[in-house]
């Protein structure tokens, strides 16, 4: 077990992940959310570029109106976009589509790895750093050993990719940035995954005992 | 190329934070969920007190749009939170423990791989108009 003095007291957490949320929304102008990274580096790189060209939206007049109307209700409000609105297509410029500021596949990609070299250096200056084939102690203890500790992970694991996605965001998209912008939906989902988390935990804890 | 280095620099940052805080801690984590110790909760919620009169002075510049709060909401925080109480790992911790060289967040690692595409093809075949609360 490590020794719980060698990680940071609580309110240096909140200063470290309230500087990383800021840090982020001013590199890239959006809020952070990793689970978000996952989707568009696992959509793959080309349709991701696809997705994006303006080219595909000016070939398909439903899918420009559409993106339209997301880039309008992004910006303005859903007040500003009227029911009947249809902005006729030829004064439209390319230019002003391809300014989103959707990030690349390659800046998700990098993302992600920063998270994981952060890891090592984390485990490094904490003196943890090296291959380490179990859980903790208490894991073992509680969930199980061997295989059925490997299913347990895989399994809680695709709940986890696959429930963050379906909710719309997972501890940091919902939980940090969502609540931190008061977004009713994110307000509910980071209520509902800590009781259930909570409650999981308690019934995980009978169990073992 | 300039954002890329630097969204490079705010990850190695935001896993440094996130192992240091503890997160990445399954056992840290279950002392969270059964109540017995504050501190992680304590960090997150400071966290959300610090960023919330961040926000609403930004509040011009972040995105209008009003997510809806639907069945979705609520089913896949169930299931999130499920998975979260199993592997002590969210999307963004198991990344973190696996650079701190753990072996087991490599089946945590496949199962969110595994997971988010299964909603890929779930969300294209029966739940169109998707609209997710953290598209970045």
């Amino acid at each position: 077990m490590t020794d719980p003095q060698s990680y940071w007291p609580w309110w240096l957490g909140s200063l470290g992940l309230a500087g990383v949320s800021i840090a982020f929304y001013l590199v890239t102008g959006r809020t952070l959310g990793v689970s978000g990274s996952y989707d568009r580096v696992l959509r793959g790189r080309r349709a991701l570029e696809a997705a994006d060209s303006a080219e595909h939206l000016l070939a398909d007049p439903a899918a420009m109106e559409a993106a339209l109307r997301a880039a309008t209700e992004e910006e303005f409000g859903a007040d500003a976009v009227a029911p009947q609105v249809a902005a006729p297509a030829r004064s439209i410029s390319t230019a002003v589509l391809v300014r989103k500021r959707w990030l690349t596949w390659m800046q998700h990609v990098v993302f992600l790895g920063g998270l994981l070299l952060g890891g090592g250096v984390s485990a490094l200056s904490r003196g943890e750093l090296g291959l380490r084939f179990c859980l903790d102690a208490e894991f073992g203890r509680y969930v199980g050993r061997g295989w059925i500790a490997w299913g347990v992970l895989f399994v809680g694991g695709m709940l986890a990719g696959f429930g963050a996605r379906l909710s719309g965001g997972c501890t940091s998209g919902n939980g940090l940035s969502g609540c931190g912008r008061l977004l009713l939906p994110s307000l509910v989902a980071t209520a509902t995954f800590f009781a259930v988390g909570i409650a999981t935990s308690l019934l995980i804890q009978a169990r073992a005992l | 190329m300039k954002v890329g280095v630097a969204l490079g620099v705010v990850g190695v940052v935001f896993g440094v934070v996130l192992g240091n805080i503890g997160f990445g801690s399954w056992e840290q984590v279950h002392r969270m969920f059964t109540l017995r110790d504050p501190r992680l909760i304590l960090t997150f919620a400071g966290a959300v007190a610090l960023l919330i009169p961040v926000y609403w002075l930004l509040r011009r510049r972040l995105s209008k749009a009003r997510p809806r709060t639907t069945w979705r909401t609520v089913i896949g925080a169930v299931l999130f939170g499920v998975g979260w109480a199993l592997t002590g790992a969210c999307p963004s911790i198991v990344l973190v423990t696996l650079g701190g060289g753990s072996v087991p967040a490599i089946a945590v690692l496949l199962g969110v791989v595994a997971g988010v595409l299964a909603y890929q093809r779930v969300q294209k075949r029966w739940l169109p108009d998707d609209s997710a609360a953290c598209d970045s």
